[in-house]
């Protein structure tokens, strides 16, 4: 079968891959890109573990065809850090103990980035709506929550200050 | 909010310090099973059975083989058949059907091949032939004689008089006490109730997952997901006909588990596999198999009998409990039936269980096994006493609370227990203190599970720059490093960031169990303690040979060496291992144990619901949840297992269920249709620690992991109940089934 | 002398014994005495899954070197399973 080449820009880094027609982001993003980070859960668009920013929007990579990134930006967990120095987000959902397994987090960092991204400063509402689409089984969503509304006030003083 | 009784203080104990292994988690680096990639590696595929029962009459991997990329098929006949009596024979049948198969999606035959779709054609590419039999898929159907029977050879154990035919009936538990005739005689209420659930998922969001490389010299290495390596080295074994020591296994990050992972579904395959293609085998599960084949908690048919005096003291209790095991045997009716009246002190009783086959895949252990479905009965129906006799639900419970000397009803005499103290934090809690608002119910409801101690072990290496290295046998499943390195740094006084815990490979560590039963705080810990304090001991004689003094002159507190005349300076920890070279080597401590003692656990909760009667939704409006730590080593990590196992269980009485056609086929095998709760689902979920310290334990811990998912069941039936009046006694309490008891008027 | 209870199943087997007292340093020396008084009890504690014992309400599965203190309240059952 003969291979689609795809050229993107990841995390900042302009790239390029082969894939095949019908492979999934996700995939190609895991076994052609060698990015971990974002996870399978169900391969139907129903966890979220899987999410990344492709030119800014908030998606399923188990749900798009590794194709469709032909010259999109995709960001993943990997590119949300600026370098060694930690996203709000990251910050608080260490310090507000956001993660047990940690599967589910590098899509709930996604998620709740993108949420940020349009939304300084969410309420407790639409900071669960925001997330409906990420499962987390082992952490009954509390600390997740929490942790995302202290890195929106955390943001807030950066700006601020 | 923490509630204690009296204990020590102590510096690091009960701090929230950040997790070691945080960081590799928030920025994608932590490495699970799923994610290891070696060189020239193949893909494995399972093929499942599209029955729900059927003979294997012939397979035919002929045309697969010949396929592009495929380097190895196998079977059932690729592995030795185990005799009749080895424990693991079920096991090994499970991961791979030999003469029939039992529910749909049992593995039939399985592919290694160059990616991942060729290993899915060549699969799809097996020809097998089946003769399908009639099969059995509901509890009390499968317990009738005439029944299509799943196996030949189970004979009903505990009856009174032995069966000589067989039956799906494994076996039936039986706890008596006193006398129940008179026990309900005295009652002045008598309340029952059948209560029926489904099979459940555990639901953990990363699928099974490993990767076996098989070298000539005949000894694999696996990397796998799983909450106990050494479990997954012995069953692999088993399986194989290998001798253990053939086997390593490496564990990698575990994304969830709660039962599920105590056993193994891939890695006897891909180690098969892998032996055969000369190339190291991954094997990732897809959701859909993950429901298919793995884990469920049984299905229950539950009828309970409670009679009650006037002033509200419970006087007997009858119990019939059925479990439906899936396609082999398990113990799911015996802890049923332990743990059905545990919460009261009954004088009178009769609790009778039934283990039941039926075809559907096996079940796996589920977060306290058994308790939910069974607290889901009693637990209503105390409710109802409470309304008959007008008396406050949380009195009622305290009236009736067991405490240290008791008799458990499972036998032995309570050891020291938190029941009462939990549900005084509820009866005192801002929450249950205040009133429901307008239209919202409340229901509270309580739980009970044993907590497991077993085999662990544990070695600290002191580091000559004065850090330790903590290395344990326990997989972290939600933060158990954190709690190992609060306990060694409060034990060697040195902090917490200084100690570097480690899960050790099966090579690097001692034998260590599973992580289960809400063990590795408790029993992994004890063993950590201990290494620590063999530790402090040779810091006391290495301080004294620099010193050149008698090491009983020699004191440890705070992370010191202190001299009791006080003739030399204290020596720190990095002092004495900074010359340890010098004074008789590398500084390290081994601990083995078997964990006696672990600490009962209970939990009391309280919520309050909203019921839109239009379309039966229930709204979780508040929840609170008190619960016995003994001692929270790491408060966060305490109170994330409590909310966990409380979003767990809401998700088991409002939402989740197995649905199979009449055919036998899971009808909803992804989380679009097997819908677990979602962050819009739910309100915070409060949290009271209640810290009644574990005698047995040097920090006084209990395991925390698993009761929190008892009492949802019963608690959100009992609001729903004082919401509308309907008293449902199935679950799910899903929209259509709430609004059919509305309007059935169905009042208690 | 620990004192060892029996469930109602092990009663049949006990001929409706529910309780005896039994003078034992380990659990294994204790099941041999229980054996010569119940002739069968062992096969059908194995056979219904009893294979651990509760000693002092402690629940130890694989309890055959156990000691066994004096005075010890002793129940057999099932060793737990745990998610
Ligand atoms: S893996 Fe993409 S949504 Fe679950
Ligand atoms: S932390 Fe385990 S699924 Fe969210």
């Amino acid at each position: 079968m003969s291979r689609t080449h795809v050229s993107c820009n990841i995390n900042g880094d302009d790239v390029e891959f082969l894939c095949d027609a019908g492979e999934s982001l996700l995939d190609a993003l895991r076994d052609e890109m060698r990015l971990m980070g974002a996870k399978e859960g169900c391969g139907t668009g129903d966890c979220g573990a899987c999410s990344i920013l492709m030119d800014g929007r908030l998606q399923c990579s188990c749900l798009i065809f590794a194709p469709e990134a032909d010259g999109a930006a995709i960001v993943t967990v990997e590119g949300i850090a600026d370098g060694d120095h930690l996203h709000p987000l990251q910050q608080c959902f260490l310090e507000g103990a956001a993660l047990q397994c940690g599967v589910c987090t590098p899509g709930f960092l996604v998620a709740a980035k993108a949420l940020l991204d349009r939304n300084p400063d969410p309420t407790e509402t639409e900071v669960r709506y925001a997330l409906a689409g990420n499962l987390c089984r082992c952490t009954g969503y509390d600390k997740i929550i929490r942790s995302v509304l202290a890195a929106a006030d955390r943001m807030k003083e950066e700006v601020a200050g | 909010m923490t509630i204690t009784e009296q204990r020590p203080s102590y510096r690091y104990v009960g701090t929230r310090p950040v997790r070691h292994d945080g960081l590799d988690k928030v920025v994608g680096k932590a490495r699970y099973a799923a994610d290891l990639v070696l060189p020239g590696m193949l893909y494995g595929h399972i093929l499942r059975s599209p029955h729900a029962h059927a003979r294997i009459v012939d397979i035919d991997t002929s045309v697969a083989e010949a396929m592009p990329g495929v380097r190895a098929v196998i079977t059932g006949a690729d592995f030795p058949d185990l005799p009749a009596d080895d424990p693991e024979r079920n096991m090994t049948r499970n991961l791979m059907a030999r003469d029939k198969v039992l529910y749909e999606g049992h593995a039939v035959a399985a592919v290694a091949a160059a990616t991942r779709r060729q290993a899915r054609d060549a699969a799809e590419a097996i020809e097998v032939t089946y003769e399908v039999l009639p099969h059995t898929l509901d509890i009390l159907e499968a317990m009738e004689p005439g029944a299509p029977l799943l196996h030949d050879d189970i004979l009903t154990t505990g009856l009174d008089s032995e069966p000589s035919e067989p039956s799906n009936v494994a076996n039936r538990t039986c706890y008596e006490r006193g006398d129940i005739e008179q026990g309900f005689a005295s009652a002045d209420v008598v309340v029952e109730g059948e209560f029926l659930t489904k099979p459940i998922h555990q639901g953990y969001i990363e699928p099974h997952a490993c990767v076996a490389d098989t070298g000539q010299d005949g000894k694999t290495v696996i990397w796998c997901s799983s909450q106990g390596h050494f479990r997954v080295r012995s069953q692999t074994a088993a399986m194989l006909g290998w001798d253990t020591s053939r086997i390593k296994v490496i564990p990698a990050e575990i994304g969830g588990g709660f039962g599920g992972k105590t056993t193994i579904y891939l890695e006897p395959l891909a180690v098969e596999l892998s032996a055969r293609a000369g190339r190291p085998v991954k094997m990732v599960m897809s959701r859909d198999e993950v429901f298919r084949a793995t884990g469920p908690t049984p299905g229950s048919v539950i009828r309970v009998k409670l009679g009650a005096t006037g002033d509200g003291r419970i006087t007997a209790a009858k119990a019939w409990l059925a479990y439906e095991s899936g396609a082999f045997p398990g113990v799911w009716a015996m802890l049923g039936c332990m743990c059905v009246v545990s919460p009261y002190n009954v004088e009178n009783f009769l609790i009778e269980g039934f283990e039941v086959v039926v075809n559907k895949p096996v079940n796996a252990a589920y977060r306290a096994p058994s308790a939910p479905m069974a607290a889901f009965a009693t637990d209503t129906l105390v409710d109802e006493i409470a309304r008959r006799l007008d008396m406050d639900p949380i009195d009622l419970r305290l009236l009736n609370c067991p405490s240290a000397g008791d008799q458990a009803p499972y036998g032995p005499k309570w050891p020291l227990i938190g029941l009462r103290e939990c549900l005084e934090a509820i009866r005192d809690s801002e929450h249950y203190r205040s009133a429901p608002a307008a239209g919202h119910g409340r229901g509270v409801a309580s739980g009970f599970w044993f907590n497991i101690g077993e085999a662990s072990s544990a070695t600290v290496n002191l580091n000559e720059n004065g850090t330790a290295t903590v290395v344990t046998g326990s997989p972290d499943i939600g933060g158990s490093r954190a709690s190992m390195a609060l306990m060694a740094a409060e034990e060697l006084g040195i902090d917490v960031h200084a100690i570097q815990p480690v899960v050790g490979d099966t090579e690097v560590v001692g034998f260590t169990d599973v992580t289960e039963g809400s063990r590795a705080t408790f029993a992994t810990g004890m063993a950590v303690v201990e290494a620590c304090r063999d530790l402090k001991g040779q810091l006391r004689g290495r301080a004294a040979r620099m010193w050149d003094c008698d090491v009983e002159d020699v004191e440890w507190a705070d992370g010191r060496a202190t001299h009791s005349g006080g003739e030399h300076e204290p020596l720190a920890l990095a002092d004495i291992t900074a010359e340890a070279g010098r004074t008789g080597g590398p500084l390290g401590a081994t601990a083995s144990l078997n964990a006696r003692g672990a600490g009962p656990a209970f939990s009391v909760q309280v919520t309050d619901v909203s019921v839109d009667d239009e379309t039966g939704r229930v709204t979780v409006e508040r929840y609170t949840t008190a619960q016995d730590a003994g001692t929270a080593i790491h408060p966060d990590y305490v109170e994330g297992q409590m909310q966990g196992g409380v979003v767990q269980g809401i998700g088991w009485a409002l939402n989740e269920e197995y649905i199979h056609d009449a055919d036998g086929v899971m009808e909803n095998p992804g989380f679009l249709d097997y819908r677990i709760p979602v962050a819009s689902d739910l309100p915070m979920i409060e949290t009271i620690i209640v810290e009644v310290p574990n005698p047995n334990h040097p920090y006084g811990v209990r395991g925390v992991g698993e009761v929190g998912i008892v009492p949802p069941l019963p608690a959100l039936a009992n609001a729903i109940h004082d919401a509308t009046d309907a008293r449902i006694r199935e679950l799910p309490m899903s929209p259509p089934r709430v609004l059919a008891a509305i309007n059935s008027g169905n009042g208690a | 002398m620990a004192q060892v209870h029996f469930s109602s199943n092990q009663r049949r087997l006990t001929g409706g014994v529910a309780e005896i007292e039994i003078e034992a340093a380990t659990v294994r020396e204790l099941m041999r005495k229980l054996e010569e008084m119940y002739p069968g009890i062992r096969a059908h504690l194995d056979q219904t899954s009893a294979t651990a014992v509760a000693i002092d309400g402690d629940i130890i599965p694989d309890p055959m070197y156990e000691p066994v203190p004096p005075d010890a309240e002793v129940h057999l059952i099932t060793p737990l399973a745990g998610g």
